[in-house]
């Protein structure tokens, strides 16, 4: 049921029906928010590319392909607009561990929940960027969205076996910076970079 | 010893059909690890990296990322009918140069004498005035006899056929150049 009304809502804005576009933007605003954010690393370029992944879609509804799955499209823009983003700009990395440690304020309640996700996302992005823009790329679509191999591959215009090599060398990486940095990175990224 | 398709079986998920060991590979693979410190920790490690990536949640946008985007979509697109207008001014523009440098080039035995520019300037003057006044006398004598020929009743409705077209023909302008309204999420619901 579900399947036929986003149909039917993709149909509508391949036709330029701005409002059926603007329900699948409702839709679809978290897996994309997610991905730009796993990719650059900060709440402000995940917005924007975000914004801008929509805007490139909804330029581009008459070129989309009805039979192809439409996440792994618009997820697919995301990506390479993230990949883009990454290359442009060639940010300076800076090592988790260079970073200063900031002033923890006093506890207050929801406070450890907060800081929590705070160093999870740290983790997480303190991972990621050891890898190239297009296994980042990859390995969020592995692990946050489960797409196959093939699903990949469309993403990202590789070959299965590409997909599956660039895995490997991805989680390689990721092993090797956890055994590297430990654990439980500092905090003090998140609060430098947000 | 070789570790590389011990290391392999590491990094395979065991949640994905495609990548799951047989039990004979499992067995192997952990009598390897039992046997080789440097490919453990590497696994260890392997699989604290999973946990985190596995139990990461989705990240979910500030409140009103719906809203910013159509504000977004509309200035985009106020931003493409305004290059929209630059291009078509430019495209005019260099029509136009175009054609005046291709009028240059065919009257430049002509500016090389102003006399000559002068009278052929003048002779096609008064070429077209001959043409209009001949137009105009035809179409007088057309409408003449037409008058005495068409009943009123066909007059009228030659005339309101007219002003419908004109009709069409503006709304036609405005719909096409105006840029259209999207309502906000809150409204839709």
């Amino acid at each position: 049921m579900v399947q036929e009304q986003e149909s039917t809502w993709i149909v509508q804005a391949q036709q330029g029906n701005p409002q059926a576009f603007t329900i699948l933007v409702e839709a679809y605003q978290r897996p994309v928010y997610n991905l730009c954010y796993r990719m650059l690393g900060n709440a402000q370029d995940a917005e924007d590319a975000a914004q801008e992944t929509f805007l490139k879609a909804y330029r581009s509804m008459h070129k989309y392909d009805n039979n192809r799955p439409f996440p792994t499209w618009i997820l697919s823009i995301a990506a390479h607009h993230c990949i883009d983003q990454i290359r442009r700009r060639r940010l300076p990395l800076v090592a988790i561990e260079e970073l200063p440690v900031p002033d923890i304020p006093e506890k207050s309640p929801g406070m450890e929940t907060k800081l929590s996700e705070k160093e999870e996302r740290s983790r997480i992005r303190a991972l990621l960027t050891v890898l190239d823009p297009t296994d980042r790329a990859l390995v969020v679509m592995y692990y946050w969205y489960d797409f196959s191999y093939e699903e990949i591959g469309q993403a990202l215009k590789l070959t299965e076996s590409a997909v599956k090599s660039r895995l490997h060398r991805a989680r390689r990486a990721m092993a090797q910076r956890w055994l590297e940095s430990g654990p439980a990175p500092s905090l003090a990224a998140e609060r430098i970079l947000a | 010893m070789t570790h590389q398709p011990y290391l392999d079986w590491s990094f395979s998920d065991p949640t994905r059909p495609d990548e799951t060991l047989t039990h004979a590979e499992r067995v192997e693979l952990q009598k390897h690890l039992d046997g080789c410190p440097e490919c453990s920790r590497i696994s260890e490690a392997w699989r604290a990296v999973e946990g985190e990536l596995k139990n990461a949640p989705l990240l979910t946008p500030d409140a009103g990322f719906t809203s910013r985007w159509q504000i977004h979509l509309a200035a985009d697109q106020q931003h493409q009918h305004h290059r929209q207008g630059i291009l078509i001014s430019a495209a005019s523009l260099g029509l136009a140069l175009a054609l005046f440098t291709l009028l240059v080039f065919l009257a430049w035995p002509l500016l090389r004498s102003p006399q000559l520019l002068a009278w052929t300037y003048l002779y096609q003057f008064v070429r077209w005035v001959s043409i209009l006044s001949a137009v105009q006398q035809f179409t007088s004598s057309l409408l003449r006899a037409a008058s005495v020929a068409l009943p009123p009743i066909v007059w009228v409705m030659m005339i309101g056929a007219l002003a419908l077209l004109g009709g069409v023909w503006v709304a036609a302008y405005h719909a096409l150049t105006s840029p259209r309204k999207i309502s906000t999420w809150s409204e839709t619901k």
